[in-house]
């Protein structure tokens, strides 16, 4: 995406201070706390070399040295030694994650100081702020969630007990937790399965029990970052007008789709043939399985199935 | 993009941010780097850039320059409206504050958090800090119409958009609140044709918000709450269910029913489900044999038969 001369002026008001107050770092790191490449940054620096108060003599520019790229200092920042106010979006982006960690605090007064300080940012922006968005219900209430996202900040080991619905069994995985995310009102936790060797996701309501095994800060980049991604599977399949929520509701699977009158086409991409199998004989209309073949057979066996169950 | 531009707003906010008093429009061509050309090119170049640099978020004052002379308008722009300023901050609180800017994965929010948390670091100097573990949270998948809702509603427009539904029609609110409800965002606002307050998610809206009023077209209710109106319009109607499943088989459902033995192969349930109950029955295939209500059971059925 090209950007404007005003994406351009934002970030460099926003680079002065950032350097001023962060002296030393490299280009490369700058370039990526700002979400722009080494080349840009170095760019940005010498135009604002050339910027200043009026006057312009070597008194009133900014002097900025970044002739080593390693070490990137700003000795003076005439009137741009403070970062700018927060916008409407960051603001609001900070007061609604800090709502998002009050549910995952570990205590209550832990809890009580992320809202007080949640309260504060919210007065500086105005009541309205907190009054028009809001996240309604603790989508992260749960002790599971809590104890989860614990162990993700200490790099610890975790024995649970799940309940597979893709395999209908439970049993005690060993893990290594990395992420909790959510979808469509659903809390998962993306883990690394210790004893299959794989990345693979589990339904936060689905986990039992939690023992806490020992930490390991160099789990993550020693073993979970050297493993290839699963080989996926591409299915195809057509619906009728309600595609729309199939797709709205696995839209994190969905590769393509075409709608065409009433009907919609899909194509998916899914690493668990159980899972997708019990899927689309649980979504709740006609669903025609295009390809592979041998998934529409399975799915129309466990249908008729049970069907039988009701003669 | 012109690099003359670049630096031309960036000396304007510079000179604009150093005044002490207010500086003329005369004072400005001749102090600041960058106006050349005509009287009539310098005043519509700074016409644009005023307008660039309140776009940017930056609140330009206007006042009286000479207080003998007020028919000359001057600029200037206050430290206290340009600067962040959240008085202090413990290291603690500047570490919740952090990782709730990168909590987010989602695009706008993880970029807007970005940007906050560079200013963040800029305040405190703290770039260079270890790099903290913790839970990050991905919600939806994006809300690219969330801007342009947030101002809707900040500046109390009312707006129109096409919605799908059970059947895909365009809608005129009047917005009053965003909410995200399960780690979805929905808007709450008065339909204006059915005059009644609705729930829209935003990912069921297809076509770009139109702005259709001033800015005050209406306002929200002292006592509107955003939860209250989101959970009285989305009463979900709960059943209890009876089946018969397969021993050993039906784990999730097991966990939360009451469960009598039958036989050496099956068990029988009780248990409650709500507006997902097709779903989560038709998930155990041929392991669940629903035996009431009579009126659910039927409906299983012709489900069952419409699907092969």
């Amino acid at each position: 995406m090209s950007e404007t001369a005003l994406d351009r002026v934002a970030r460099a008001l926003n680079l002065i201070p950032f350097i001023a107050n962060n002296p030393g770092l490299s280009v490369v790191e700058i370039a990526a706390r700002f979400n722009s490449t080494p080349a840009q940054i170095s760019k940005d620096l010498s135009l604002l070399h050339m910027c200043g108060l009026p006057g312009y003599s070597h008194l009133e520019l900014l002097d900025i040295d970044y002739e080593d790229p390693n070490y990137v200092s700003v000795t003076e920042a005439q009137v741009l030694d403070q970062p700018r106010s927060l916008t409407q979006i960051e603001a609001l982006t900070l007061v609604l994650g800090l709502q998002l960690l009050v549910e995952l605090a570990s205590d209550q007064s832990e809890a009580a100081a992320i809202t007080a300080l949640q309260n504060r940012l919210s007065g500086l922006f105005g009541e309205q702020l907190a009054r028009k968005v809001t996240i309604t219900d603790a989508i992260v209430d749960s002790p599971i969630a809590r104890k989860l996202a614990q162990a993700i900040a200490q790099s610890q080991h975790l024995t649970i007990h799940y309940n597979s619905a893709s395999s209908d069994s439970v049993s005690t995985r060993e893990i290594f937790p990395l992420e909790i995310f959510y979808h469509d009102g659903i809390g998962y936790l993306n883990a690394f399965a210790t004893s299959a060797g794989e990345l693979r996701t589990f339904r936060l309501d689905r986990i039992d029990e939690i023992l806490v095994g020992p930490a390991d800060a160099g789990f993550l980049e020693r073993v979970v970052r050297q493993v290839p991604n699963p080989g996926d599977n591409e299915i195809e399949i057509e619906m009728g007008r309600d595609g729309f929520f199939f797709i709205e509701k696995h839209n994190e699977i969905v590769t393509s789709f075409h709608e065409q009158g009433e009907r919609f086409r899909i194509k998916l991409r899914v690493n668990s043939g159980e899972w997708i199998t019990r899927t689309l004989v649980g979504w709740p209309s006609p669903i025609a399985v295009m390809h592979p073949a041998d998934l529409a057979e399975t799915i129309h066996e466990r249908i008729a199935g049970a069907l039988a169950n009701y003669h | 993009m012109s690099d003359q531009k670049t630096e031309r707003l960036i000396n304007l906010t510079m000179a604009l941010l150093a005044t002490k008093r207010y500086l003329s429009k005369a004072e400005i061509f001749k102090q600041v780097a960058g106006y050349t050309g005509s009287n009539d090119t310098k005043e519509r170049m700074f016409e644009r850039d005023k307008d660039d640099l309140r776009a940017l978020g930056i609140t330009i004052q206007v006042g009286s320059y000479d207080p003998l002379f007020d028919d000359e308008p001057g600029y200037r722009i206050l430290e206290r409206d340009y600067e962040l300023d959240i008085g202090e901050l413990s290291a603690t609180e500047l570490s919740y504050l952090s990782l709730a800017a990168t909590i987010w994965r989602n695009q706008l929010f993880s970029a807007s958090g970005a940007l906050a948390l560079v200013k963040l670091d800029a305040l405190s100097g703290t770039a260079l800090r270890e790099d903290f573990g913790h839970a990050t949270l991905s919600l939806e998948n994006e809300t690219p119409l969330f801007p342009a809702l947030w101002s809707a509603l900040t500046e109390t427009r009312n707006i129109s958009f096409t919605y799908r539904s059970k059947i895909t029609s365009t809608r005129h609110v009047s917005p009053f609140g965003l909410t995200l409800w399960h780690g979805t965002w929905y808007l709450v606002g008065k339909d204006l044709e059915k005059n009644e307050l609705r729930v829209f998610r935003l990912s069921r809206m297809t076509s770009e918000i139109t702005v259709e009023s001033k800015t005050g077209a209406f306002t929200v209710p002292e006592d509107f709450n955003i939860e209250e109106h989101l959970i009285m319009l989305n009463p979900e109607p709960l059943t209890v269910f009876k089946a018969r499943v397969r021993i050993g088989r039906c784990h999730s459902l097991r966990s939360k029913s009451t469960v009598t033995n039958i036989d050496a192969e099956w068990d029988r349930l009780e248990f409650t489900l709500g507006n997902n109950w097709r779903e989560e029955i038709l998930w155990f295939g041929s392991d669940i044999v629903l035996e009431s209500p009579a009126e659910n059971v039927a409906e299983i059925k012709s489900l069952l038969r419409s699907k092969l």
